[in-house]
C-alpha cells in the first residue's frame, strides 16, 4: 500500500466532501429536543452528590471487591496448602 | 459578540431558543459523524441524544469562549469510545487481530437514505466503514467534517503529528479499499 500523492488526496477529499448529511427521523429529533429542554431546566446536582457518585461510590465498590478477592485467594491457598 | 458566542451565552442562561438553534445547526453533522463512526444507526441516535443532553446539563458551566463544534464532536466521540469499552466482543479488534473474518458492513439505511445516496456515495460509505476505527475517525473529522488537523487532534486526544500519520494512513487504506470495490 503506497501513500497517496497530493492530487490523490485532493481527489479523495473531494469525493468525501460530497457525502451528504444524515438526520434522525422527525419523532426522534423532537424527542431529543424535548429531553434537551428538560435537562436545561433541571436543577443542578450538588457538588457533594457529584463527588459521591464520581469518586466515593466507585472507590467503595473497588475496595470491597479487592477485600473479597484477597479473602477468596487466602481461603483457597489455605485449603490447598493444608 | 459573534453569533456562536451569543448562542453559548444564551445556553449558559438556560435559554431554550439558544439550545434549539445549536441543536438544529449541529445535529445533522454530529449524527452523520456518529452514524459513520459506529456503522449503526440506532446506536448513533442514542449517542446523539446523550451528546445534546450533556450539552444542556453542562450549559451553566460552559466557558463563554467555548467553540461548540469541537465541543460536540469531542463529546460524541468520547461517548462512542465509552460505549465500545462496554461491548464485550469488539469485532473491529478481533478483525484487526485476524481472529474474525473481514466482512462488509454498512450503515443501516432508511429507504430515504437509499434513494438519496448515489452509487458512488454508497461505495465510499462502505469503504469508510471498512477502515479500523482510529483511521476512520481521523478521516471523518478532517475529510468529511472539514475540521482543521489541529482541531481534530484535540478532539481525538492525540498529538498533531500522530493525527497527520493516522490521516495519511487512513487515506491510503481508503484509496485501497475503493480500488478493490
Amino acid at each position: 500500500m503506497s501513500q497517496a500523492g497530493p492530487d490523490e488526496v485532493e481527489h479523495l477529499d473531494e469525493a468525501l466532501s460530497t457525502l451528504g448529511e444524515r438526520d434522525v427521523e422527525t419523532w426522534r429529533r423532537e424527542n431529543i429536543r424535548r429531553r434537551g429542554h428538560e435537562a436545561l431546566g433541571a436543577p443542578r446536582r450538588s457538588k457533594l452528590a457529584h463527588g459521591y457518585r464520581r469518586y466515593f461510590e466507585p472507590a467503595l465498590v473497588a475496595t470491597v471487591c479487592a477485600i473479597h478477592l484477597v479473602w477468596a485467594f487466602g481461603t483457597t491457598a489455605s485449603i490447598l496448602l493444608r | 459578540m459573534s453569533d456562536e458566542a451569543q448562542l453559548v451565552a444564551g445556553l449558559r442562561r438556560g435559554d431554550r431558543e439558544a439550545f434549539d438553534a445549536i441543536y438544529d445547526r449541529y445535529r445533522p453533522r454530529v449524527f452523520a459523524f456518529l452514524a459513520r463512526l459506529s456503522g449503526d444507526r440506532a446506536l448513533a441516535e442514542d449517542l446523539l441524544q446523550e451528546t445534546f443532553v450533556r450539552l444542556a446539563r453542562r450549559a451553566p458551566d460552559l466557558d463563554p469562549a467555548t467553540r461548540l463544534r469541537p465541543w460536540l464532536f469531542t463529546v460524541a466521540r468520547n461517548l462512542f469510545i465509552d460505549h465500545r469499552r462496554w461491548v464485550v466482543l469488539d469485532f473491529d479488534r478481533l478483525r484487526d487481530l485476524a481472529l474474525w473474518p473481514s466482512r462488509p458492513r454498512r450503515v443501516d439505511e432508511t429507504p430515504f437514505d437509499l434513494t438519496e445516496a448515489s452509487e458512488a456515495e454508497r461505495r465510499i460509505e462502505a469503504a469508510l466503514l471498512d477502515l479500523p476505527t482510529k483511521y476512520r475517525e481521523a478521516v471523518l473529522l478532517v475529510g468529511i467534517e472539514g475540521l482543521a488537523p489541529n482541531e481534530a487532534a484535540n478532539i481525538l486526544g492525540v498529538r498533531p503529528d500522530a493525527l497527520r500519520q493516522r490521516l495519511s494512513r487512513g487515506r491510503a487504506l481508503l484509496r485501497d479499499r475503493l480500488e478493490k470495490r
